[in-house]
């Protein structure tokens, strides 16, 4: 899914002094994978929760896979988000209260694919992680490597077309950290991917990095910049 | 997975705090259901034992009296009725059947009562008969002699004209006794046993004891009505009772009875005979049904106070709901974040809050009115030792169906202010990173 950025701009309350994010202009193809870098409190987690449709911006345009996001109320973006958007969160926030295969059959259903198939995928998904013996357990009995992996097979069950990724390394060791990326980024092979981060240590996994700073001040077509 | 798995999981996955209101809502649900039963029993031992009876004719005073002393068997008997009177109202044309009743003496606490063999006509209420189609589990109805009594009462008016004396002592007959089902069970009593009956109706305060044996050759089958509880002997051997004065009227010297039941043949005759005893000053007459009702109309009036306590505790537990839900949202607001990350529209919250308080509702109710029906059937023995009203625990009234549904409905109601709150909630903001 092709995601494009015009003149984007939030701030949070009428009287902020400074805008909590500002992108002129980004453009990313469809099936590319985009690190978005920048400190804390720039905006990170504000561009990717704009592009979940979950937080309106003040100004400027979204449009994903072709569709202008905002142009959609509420539900419908509910109902786009549920089918096309898979998100991955530095916290992991996976539901404590369903197991690793109900939560993975949960996002599955919302996107309106048969219980019988969404359990069957989020089977073979377990499968490919090494996790089909945990399958029944709560995530809470998961090592945090464990849980997020969970959270990546989550994200990509429902074979989105755009994966968001806020942090997802920050909380994990660097073994960890390299497996979680390296999944992401397997799983999402057929998606879109935009990653949100301040860990250097996965810049070196993503050919397209991106600072938030760089989005604000120039017009930018992707690549905005090549790793080495 | 359904929505209602869903619902079934948050409830368990916050296991502590749903249980707590669900132990309100039961609480509330408990109280009522116990009420309810409590009520049922009340009214059933009135209209229970009343079911049936039509008319009680007695000396003047209190109707309301005549009535609990002649069918309910609580209280002292308002009075002497005499006993032609009894005859009269055995052969108007309007009567079907006519049961004498006679009051005034105990045996170890159960009331006796001097009746005739009309007593144990089909005719006679006894719940028990119309399933084994017998009143009796046990022997026979005593042997009545209505000759041998016209010759007593002629002999016992005489004498009381005199010497104010009593019948001869020489001039015996049959003396036979049939007993209620707790008469029997409680005493330990079977059919041959000879029973001593003491004056006093409460049979705590024995003056005199009787020298004459009552052969008990009938035990009726259980009918859950004050029959249970009374020694029933035939009214020529009550009169035949020694220095018995309880059996004449001292004003006119007549023997006298306690009260005559009345049952009027179907039609217009229970208006006749209201009509013509009505014009009576030396007897009254009571409308069973009419009398029952206005004592349940007092009684009710403490009911309704004891109802309204008990739907406020309802209406709390229902409170509890909402405020234990809406407690734990703080808790939850990432959960519900993540659920509309994951495409859970905001009505999807809403409703799976107002599932979720519905779910504690209807198990707290569930739960409150089985625990309700427990109780009452372990208090059974109880309560009815202490106010003679035997609750049936084990019957669900029609009024526990409606007051759960309303408890349901009510437990959906409160739902709405935590689901609200979930509507509303801003799920970019409760992603936020945890630290």
């Amino acid at each position: 899914m092709k995601v494009v950025l015009r003149q984007l701009r939030h701030s949070y309350g009428p009287h902020a002094k400074r805008a909590a994010l500002a992108v002129r202009e980004l453009d990313v193809a469809s099936q590319s994978k985009l690190c978005v870098i920048g400190s804390s409190g720039s905006g990170k987690t504000t561009l990717l929760n704009i592009l979940a449709g979950v937080l309106a911006p003040a100004a400027g345009k979204v449009e994903i896979g072709g569709q202008e996001l905002f142009a959609l109320s509420e539900a419908q973006r509910d109902r786009f988000r549920a089918q096309h958007i898979g998100c991955v969160f530095q916290t992991l926030n996976l539901l404590q209260g369903l197991s690793v295969l109900e939560n993975l059959t949960l996002a599955q259903r919302f996107a309106g694919i048969a219980a019988a198939a969404a359990r069957r995928k989020g089977l073979e998904l377990l499968e490919t992680l090494g996790l089909a013996e945990r399958a029944r357990a709560r995530p809470a009995q998961l090592s945090l490597g464990e849980q997020q992996r969970v959270a990546i097979a989550r994200a990509v069950c429902k074979s989105p077309g755009l994966v968001l990724a806020d942090e997802p390394t920050a909380s994990l060791d660097d073994q960890n950290a390299f497996a979680a990326i390296d999944l992401l980024l397997e799983s999402s092979r057929q998606s879109t991917l935009i990653l949100a981060t301040h860990d250097a240590r996965v810049l070196g996994r993503f050919e397209n990095v991106c600072s938030l700073a760089e989005l604000a001040a120039a017009p930018t077509a992707e690549p905005c910049a090549r790793t080495s | 997975m359904r929505a209602y798995q869903l619902i079934l999981r948050n409830v368990s996955q916050h296991r502590l705090s749903s249980v707590l209101t669900l132990l309100s809502v039961a609480l509330g649900a408990l109280l009522l259901s116990a009420i309810l039963l409590l009520r049922a029993a009340t009214e059933n031992s009135f209209f229970g034992p009343s079911r049936g009876f039509s008319l009680v004719v007695g000396p003047p005073g209190s109707r309301l009296e005549l009535v609990l002393n002649t069918i309910f068997q609580i209280g002292q008997s308002p009075g002497l009725l005499a006993y032609d009177v009894f005859e009269e109202l055995e052969k108007n044309p309007s009567t079907e059947l006519a049961v004498p009743y006679a009051v005034g003496d105990a045996f170890r606490g159960f009331r006796v009562v001097g009746t005739s063999d009309s007593f144990f006509s089909p005719r006679f209420p006894h719940p028990a008969a119309a399933a084994t189609a017998d009143k009796f589990s046990a022997g026979r109805p005593f042997r009545f002699d209505p000759g041998a009594l016209r010759a007593q009462l002629a002999e016992l008016a005489a004498g009381a004209a005199t010497s104010g004396a009593g019948l001869a002592a020489s001039n015996e007959g049959v003396a036979e006794a049939v007993l209620g089902a707790n008469v029997a069970r409680q005493l330990d009593i079977r059919i041959g046993d000879q029973i001593e009956p003491t004056h006093g109706v409460d049979g705590a305060g024995v003056a005199h004891e009787h020298a004459q044996l009552w052969t008990v050759v009938g035990i009726l089958q259980r009918s859950g009505t004050p029959v249970d509880d009374l020694v029933l002997i035939n009214l020529d051997s009550f009169f035949r009772i020694p220095d018995h004065r309880g059996g004449i009227i001292p004003e006119s010297g007549k023997p006298a009875i306690s009260a005559v039941v009345l049952f009027p043949k179907p039609g217009v005759h229970k208006a006749l005979l209201l009509g013509q005893l009505n014009k009576r000053t030396q007897l009254q007459v009571a409308d069973v049904d009419g009398e029952v009702r206005r004592l349940l109309h007092i009684v009710g009036n403490v009911d309704r106070v004891f109802f309204v306590i008990a739907a406020l505790v309802v209406w709390i537990g229902v409170v509890s709901v909402a405020v234990g839900i809406y407690n734990t949202l703080a808790a939850r607001q990432r959960e519900l974040a993540i659920l509309r990350i994951l495409g859970a529209r905001r009505r999807t919250l809403f409703g799976m809050l107002v599932g979720e308080a519905t779910l504690l509702s209807a198990l707290g109710g569930a739960l409150g009115l089985l625990l309700g029906h427990l109780i009452v059937a372990a208090g059974a023995g109880l309560i009815e030792r202490s106010s003679g009203v035997r609750p049936r625990a084990w019957l669900f009234l029609p009024e526990e169906a409606l007051a759960y549904l309303l408890l349901i409905g009510a437990g959906a109601l409160s739902g709405l202010l935590p689901a609200t709150r979930a509507y509303r909630s801003d799920a970019a903001a409760n992603l936020a990173p945890l630290s």
